[in-house]
């Protein structure tokens, strides 16, 4: 499944999807790809139930403001005993009660989005104050009575300060109101002879650290202030352990939030991308296609204008425009032939990003999608390289296709097959390939699209083949004829303008030619190209 | 009053606070800067936001010796601390956020004094932390947010803040030479231009002539990228090479390497504060002798001991 990804380009479009809780963030880092239509169904069925909310752009930010604040609170074990968990919890409960309010009924009975906390969050609301929680007077008598003692002694203790400091001030014109201590000179200090009411302790050569003493009257108090803290705090400790206890009484409500959360959470984040990015419901077939002989099953694999958005994301940043994928596969043996630069590479990669995309739960970027669902993706080919790991780009490739083969035990299996043996010789990679493909048709579990350059297949008769509608040539000959002096870059970048990413069904290989017409149209000597096409004809023959 | 018009150029940033050793006099600086501007008397409306960055393992004050330093903090003023500290301190509270990651010493829970109390104050690991509880401290109303840094951990802020880096230096005859270097050092980066490299493809040189230095800048690094250097020293800073350091921080240089790196090249660092502030505490050391050695402060402010009466 990984070379699939990679192949598709799929994270580019995964990044993109950005859910707004740490629930939501889990549920995208599992990765889920679904192989049961259930399963898959309630997924969209979650995307559409919030899709014409989402739509509204007021609604949309209420939505995702709420599931932004939304904190990490663990409900799966009893909740420890703390002020912070308490303001979690209060948080959470704010969040989420405000999110089901945005909810109707309707779509909260989709997302099991039940409110059952009134109790507790009014409970908590008591300690609140917008979304800050403080351990508040109201919960505890006691608690209130110990909070008035020490700020009582607090004022006492600031009079007791300042009339201490109003008279130091007076007697030896030290101030001490910015500060709690002074560096002054030894002498300045010892022209006030013995003195009772500051301390003095040598700070470097000729200076003294000097502090006020206030007095045991402030101290013995200072000591009872420190004495109702310390009450105090046992007092907050009781308030909190009750809370936490009403807390925990609520667990299980609090799972199902987190579990509601997590699916309102990710289906509005698919939702926005849908509507952002223009997606559509996909369609799931039942089963795989059959053999295409038998006819129309209902099992077609069809995309109409599919935009593989890597792609297109990159084609935005220069001026070329992107043109959309169509095609339909009624056949499990499908066989894409054609010259390089027709777009082969690019119908694969939109295939499979497509089947990623749609087994991940997500709306699809198509005018229509129509999908059936595998158990496994397994592309098949080399990544390019002379040798990965001491293999050879033929050694993955096999490697690759032995490992795909076993995965058709599990069930319905994709093989995406890029060029496959194209490292080896002609000859043999086209015996091999007909072989697998043979063996694969046979495999009723197998669903093998195939891109290929190899001239002279034997593929299995039921086999579909395919080209890419590919360059609008005339048009393409018409418009470098006028503009003969562009050079082979230009040419390049005009070529996407005549390209046309649809595939066609044709009854054979030999139908898909066009390398020789591409180098034609590309400048290469027309007696090369007009020598080239009498070879051809000449083997035909 | 030199020092108050001083702190009030404090008001409304971010201010760094570092020091020049342990026990060099930080908090001690802080609860002084926080007193002044925020204190009963003083603040008004306005309030301060406090936190501590990493921990450096101080157990005492170095001007009291008490135990671990805490910090006061005025009725309605912001702090970070953990949850543990919450239950320690003499304060009361509310929790304005409690955040999802973790250091070492617990979960950070951004907090608001209901009752003026002491309370032991900590913060992030990392920048991108820091900025969010900075971010996080201005939303909830703090108008000048102090950070209490470890001594040999300074952190900045991005380049978009205004930021004060508050140096606070002990000098006393035992390391007076090495003080004196290190703040000639703090004095002299706090000159050295910010980095950014769209200015650099425009004027400056090509990238061919930038030296990066990951991590601290010492001796050995110094004496190496100086030795394969051939650019002569009297050359106009403007064809210099460029060689980029971290932050000022991170020199960990004797001032002569300074001066020779300097020579060679035109230092640049990818972070640092707007502004500086010496705060330089002498002991058994006269001013006048201080100044003969530390002539220039540069766009320095500094302060001199400014617990003094």
């Amino acid at each position: 499944m990984e070379k699939a990804r990679v192949f598709s380009e799929f994270e580019t479009f995964y990044a993109l999807y950005k859910p707004l809780t740490i629930y939501g963030r889990a549920e995208k880092e599992k990765r889920r790809f679904f192989t049961d239509k259930s399963g898959l169904e309630n997924e969209l069925d979650f995307i559409d139930a919030v899709k014409s909310l989402v739509a509204v752009k007021a609604v949309k930010d209420k939505l995702r403001h709420h599931l932004r604040n939304i904190p990490l609170i663990k409900a799966d074990n009893p909740i420890e005993s703390s002020a912070a968990e308490l303001f979690l919890v209060r948080k959470f409960l704010m969040n989420v009660k405000a999110i089901f309010e945005i909810l109707p009924e309707s779509t909260r009975n989709i997302f099991g989005a039940v409110w059952g906390s009134s109790a507790l969050l009014a409970l908590l609301d008591k300690g609140g104050r917008g979304e800050a929680f403080f351990i508040a007077d109201c919960y505890s008598e006691r608690l209130a009575d110990k909070r008035r003692e020490i700020l009582a002694a607090d004022i006492k203790l600031k009079k007791l300060k300042e009339k201490r400091l109003r008279e130091i001030s007076s007697r030896y014109g030290f101030d001490f109101s910015d500060r709690d201590f002074l560096i002054i000179l030894d002498k300045n200090f010892a022209a006030f002879g013995e003195q009772h009411d500051l301390y003095a302790e040598p700070h470097d050569f000729g200076r003294l650290m000097v502090k006020p003493v206030y007095g045991n009257e402030y101290l013995s108090l200072a000591a009872e202030r420190e004495r109702l803290r310390a009450e105090e705090a046992v007092l907050e400790k009781k308030v909190v352990d009750q809370l936490i206890y009403a807390v925990n009484a609520d667990r299980e409500n609090l799972r199902l939030y987190i579990e509601a959360v997590r699916r309102i959470d990710t289906a509005v984040e698919k939702a926005r991308l849908a509507i952002d990015m223009d997606m559509t419901r996909p369609e799931i077939n039942d089963a795989m296609p059959e053999i295409s002989e038998t006819g129309d099953t209902g099992c077609t694999i069809e995309l109409k204008n599919a935009r593989f958005i890597p792609l297109e994301k990159a084609l935005q940043k220069t001026e070329l425009k992107y043109m959309p994928f169509s095609a339909s596969f009624a056949g499990r043996i499908n066989i894409l032939h054609g010259s390089n630069m027709g777009g082969k590479t690019v119908a694969l990669k939109t295939f499979v990003f497509f089947q990623l995309i749609v087994q991940s739960g997500f709306y699809v970027p198509a005018e229509y999608c129509r999908v059936s669902l595998f158990n496994e993706i397994c592309f098949i080919g080399g990544d390019g390289a002379a040798s990965a790991g001491g293999l050879s780009s033929f050694g993955i490739e096999m490697n690759d296709f032995i490992k795909a083969c076993g995965k058709l035990e599990k069930g319905p299996t994709l093989f995406i097959m890029d060029e496959f043996a194209r490292t080896t010789n002609s000859e043999e990679g086209t015996a091999l390939l007909s072989a697998i493909l043979g063996w694969l048709s046979q495999r009723s579990g197998a669903f093998v699209f195939l891109a290929t350059h190899l001239a002279g297949l034997e593929a299995p008769e039921n086999s579909s083949w395919f080209c890419m509608k590919g360059f609008d040539r005339t048009a393409f000959g018409t418009y470098f004829e006028e503009h003969s002096s562009a050079d082979l870059e230009e040419k390049l970048r005009r070529i996407n303008r005549f390209m046309c990413y649809e595939m066609l069904p044709v009854s054979s290989e030999s139908e898909s030619r066009d390398a020789v017409k591409i180098a034609g149209i590309l400048g290469v000597d027309k007696e090369i190209i007009n020598h080239a096409g009498k070879i051809i004809a000449a083997r035909k023959k | 009053m030199a020092n108050m018009t001083t702190l009030e150029e404090l008001r409304g940033k971010n201010v760094f606070i570092a020091g020049s050793e342990k026990n060099a006099g930080k908090t001690t600086f802080l609860n002084y800067a926080l007193h002044l501007l925020y204190g009963e008397s003083h603040g008004g409306h306005a309030v301060a936001g406090i936190m501590s960055i990493g921990i450096d393992g101080e157990e005492t004050d170095g001007i009291f010796g008490n135990p671990k330093p805490r910090v006061t903090v005025e009725k309605d003023s912001l702090f970070i601390c953990t949850e543990s500290a919450l239950a320690c301190g003499s304060l009361e509270y509310e929790i304005i956020n409690v955040y999802p990651f973790s250091t070492a010493i617990g979960r950070p829970v951004l907090a608001r004094a209901l009752r003026r109390g002491e309370i032991e104050i900590s913060g992030p690991e990392n920048n991108s932390q820091l900025a969010m509880l900075i971010a996080d401290m201005r939303t909830a109303g703090a108008e000048t947010v102090f950070i209490d840094g470890a001594a040999d951990r300074l952190t900045h802020s991005g380049t978009a803040d205004q930021s004060v880096l508050a140096y606070v230096a002990r000098v006393a005859p035992d390391n007076f030479s090495s003080a004196v270097e290190r703040i000639k050092i703090i004095s002299a980066a706090s000159e050295c231009p910010l980095y950014l490299p769209e200015s650099m493809e425009d004027d400056g040189p090509d990238s061919t002539r930038i030296v990066r230095i990951e991590g601290a800048l010492t001796e050995t690094k110094a004496g190496k990228i100086t030795a394969a250097s051939t650019h002569p020293a009297a050359a106009p800073v403007s064809t210099k090479p460029v060689l980029v350091a971290d932050s000022p921080a991170s020199v960990f240089l004797s001032w002569l390497s300074w001066r020779r790196l300097a020579s060679a090249f035109s230092i640049h660092f990818l972070h640092k504060n707007t502004s500086t502030v010496l705060i330089i505490n002498l002991y058994n050391i006269d001013k006048a002798d201080f100044e003969k050695k530390f002539t220039s402060a540069g766009n320095c402010r500094v302060l001199y001991n400014p617990y003094i009466s």
